[in-house]
């Protein structure tokens, strides 16, 4: 597979939060500022990549049978290490995500990635497609969670705007999360359709 | 790659052996980036302590941790946990004031918050720690500076209330943010009730 | 909760299903929610497991907790070691269902071993641990959050029956999106929880 077509994948066609339904719980609760929907982004998509590529390397060793406790085992590993350097070097934002930090460990994006795509492929494939999915993810966290804070808080990467007034406050309710993610999948579903219906009028 | 000898005992065996050489090594790097890790993040920590500390209480020159105080007071029907009590000296011993460092819970969860009180019992400052209040709304007990040094002054309980004119031992709520502004109240009523209690120990 | 008396027990559940319930106010278990929500039997069914399976994760997570990461100073390996518990339980719970209850088991499909993935479980187990609750407080919230679980998935079953009879939604928004959007209206009616303080 080409680069390109990787990308179109992880942030269009195979979209994990709005096509495959993965990494939902970040997605809606930590979308509520711009720059933590970010910061969780990049989070999730430097352990997607550290995980694909260890499993990658890996998957002639791991016992199939029992092979999620394995995938566990790194994830969560992995999870850990980004705690502690993030806590660490990153002490306000680590503070701003709270308990979702460790609980990247448990976003089905990474599980998913792991039996579908890291276990069966070789390790390059297997960076691409987490660069990939995570630009997906991070892509569609930023666009929530930039309306959110927009219309929510008035705000925009902390900088206030509108004078202090917060437009739309429920937006930055977990009500709102749902509202924009709904929106937002609405959205890309128009277009998709759109798409779909351009092809079709293509053959006739 | 499956093995191809037929006894089940030996599959778990290679199966448990492969399991733990896989934690231990996670194991392992965890405990070594852990190990640098934690000595600068408890650096970092203590300096950002006692710059939020000496930017409370001016002039201090000892900051120190004190006992001998409750691990929680109960104030407007609501308990507050009382996690430290910091006292400030000047060079000569005398006491400057004390800074309290209370966990009032808030809307969604614990806001961490230290109550500067004066040597007077009045309040000098506060300085919110961490918080989990909804951006737009209860996030405002910090970034609303009216609110926040609404309660300056104050050398006793005092109560929430609504409207705009606030008497004596009152004070007004954030619109739209009343469970959150009422934490805050609530955490700066045990603050001065804890230094109260220690000043009468100390009296005594 | 310091005193176990039957009043601050039910203030407790009322906490933990309706003022905070997991889905529709700490954003926990989003997956299940919208994965296992089109049939009330799926989702009774979960439900019921999950709490099953909260309660066992909730014990053994805390005890691993207090008896073994603390005293020997390893609190920062609690991800992996919760995320293995649970894996584990999920697993057993995978066999058991499997041999005993057949049928829940095709029910659920896939979604059993992504229960593993489950946001609800590793969260409640790492909120007990930040709020500091006892063995008795963790074991209580993590019971009490997988039933308010169990009553919005329940209750959302009920709302998607509605949608799936609705035949004038636009395209754009058929599926997932309405749905999203339905579940902004149930959390917004629970938001009427808020703020109880018991």
């Amino acid at each position: 597979m080409k680069v390109k077509e990787y990308f179109k994948a992880g942030l269009w066609t195979e979209n994990p939060v709005l096509i495959q339904f993965l990494g939902l719980c970040p997605a809606l609760a930590i979308t509520t500022t711009t720059l933590n929907a970010f910061t969780m982004g990049l989070c999730l998509t430097l352990v997607l990549i550290g995980s694909n590529v260890l499993i990658a390397l890996l998957r002639r060793l791991i016992p199939h049978h029992v092979r999620i406790i394995f995938y566990v085992l790194i994830i969560s590993g992995l999870v850990s290490l980004v705690e502690m350097i993030l806590s660490t070097f990153f002490n306000d934002l680590y503070n701003a995500l709270g308990i979702f930090v460790p609980l990247i460990a448990a976003n089905g994006i990474l599980l998913a990635r792991a039996e579908t795509f890291a276990s069966k492929n070789k390790v390059l494939p297997g960076l691409l497609d987490g660069v990939a999915m995570g630009c997906g993810f991070t892509i569609v966290l930023v666009l929530v969670g930039l309306i959110r804070e927009v219309v929510g808080s008035g705000t925009i990467f902390g900088y206030t705007l509108f004078g202090g007034i917060s437009p739309l406050s429920v937006f930055a309710l977990p009500a709102g999360g749902f509202l924009t993610l709904g929106l937002l999948a609405a959205a890309a579903q128009f277009f998709r359709n759109r798409a779909k219906r351009g092809s079709h009028d293509g053959t006739v | 790659m499956s093995s191809v000898s037929g006894k089940p005992g030996i599959e778990i065996l290679r199966i448990s052996v492969t399991l733990i050489a896989l934690a231990v090594v996670v194991a392992v790097v965890l405990g070594a980036v852990h190990a640098l890790t934690a000595p600068v993040a408890a650096r970092l920590e203590e300096q950002r302590l006692s710059e939020t500390l000496n930017g409370l209480i001016e002039g201090a020159a000892v900051i120190e941790e004190t006992e001998g105080f409750e691990p929680s007071i109960t104030t407007g029907n609501v308990q507050v946990p009382v996690k430290t009590v910091y006292v400030a000296e000047d060079a000569a011993g005398a006491v400057l004031g004390y800074c309290v460092e209370v966990l009032p819970f808030g809307y969604e969860d614990v806001i961490d918050m230290i109550v500067a009180v004066n040597a007077g019992g009045a309040v000098c400052g506060v300085e919110i720690i961490s918080h989990s209040e909804t951006p737009g709304s209860g996030a405002k007990i910090e970034s609303d500076e009216d609110f926040r040094q609404s309660v300056y002054g104050l050398d006793d309980t005092a109560s929430a209330v609504k409207s705009d004119s606030a008497g004596k031992g009152e004070v007004q709520v954030i619109s739209g943010a009343t469970v959150s502004s009422t934490a805050y109240i609530n955490g700066v009523n045990a603050a001065i009730e804890v230094v109260n209690r220690l000043e009468q120990e100390v009296s005594n | 909760m310091e005193q176990f008396d039957l009043g601050t027990i039910i203030a407790f559940a009322i906490g933990a299903i309706l003022v905070e319930n997991i889905v529709l106010s700490r954003l926990f278990g989003c997956g299940s929610f919208f994965g296992l929500t089109r049939k009330k039997e799926t989702a009774v069914g979960m439900g019921i497991l999950l709490i099953a399976i909260m309660g066992l994760s909730s014990l053994f997570t805390y005890c691993v907790y207090q008896w073994v990461l603390v005293p020997f100073q390893l609190e920062y390996l609690r991800t992996m070691a919760f995320m293995l518990l649970i894996a584990l339980l999920v697993q057993l719970a995978e066999m058991v269902i499997k041999k005993y209850l057949p049928a829940l088991y095709h029910m659920l499909g896939i979604y059993l071993p992504l229960m593993a993935g489950n946001c609800a479980v590793l969260g409640v187990c790492l909120s007990s641990i930040e709020r500091n609750y006892n063995l008795a407080s963790s074991v209580l919230y993590a019971v009490f959050s997988a039933v308010g679980f169990l009553l919005v998935a329940w209750v959302f079953t009920l709302v998607r029956d509605r949608i799936e009879e609705n035949d004038n939604i636009p395209k754009s928004f058929q599926g997932f999106p309405i749905t999203l959007i339905a579940a902004a209206l149930l959390a917004f009616g629970f938001m009427g929880f808020s703020g109880v303080q018991i």
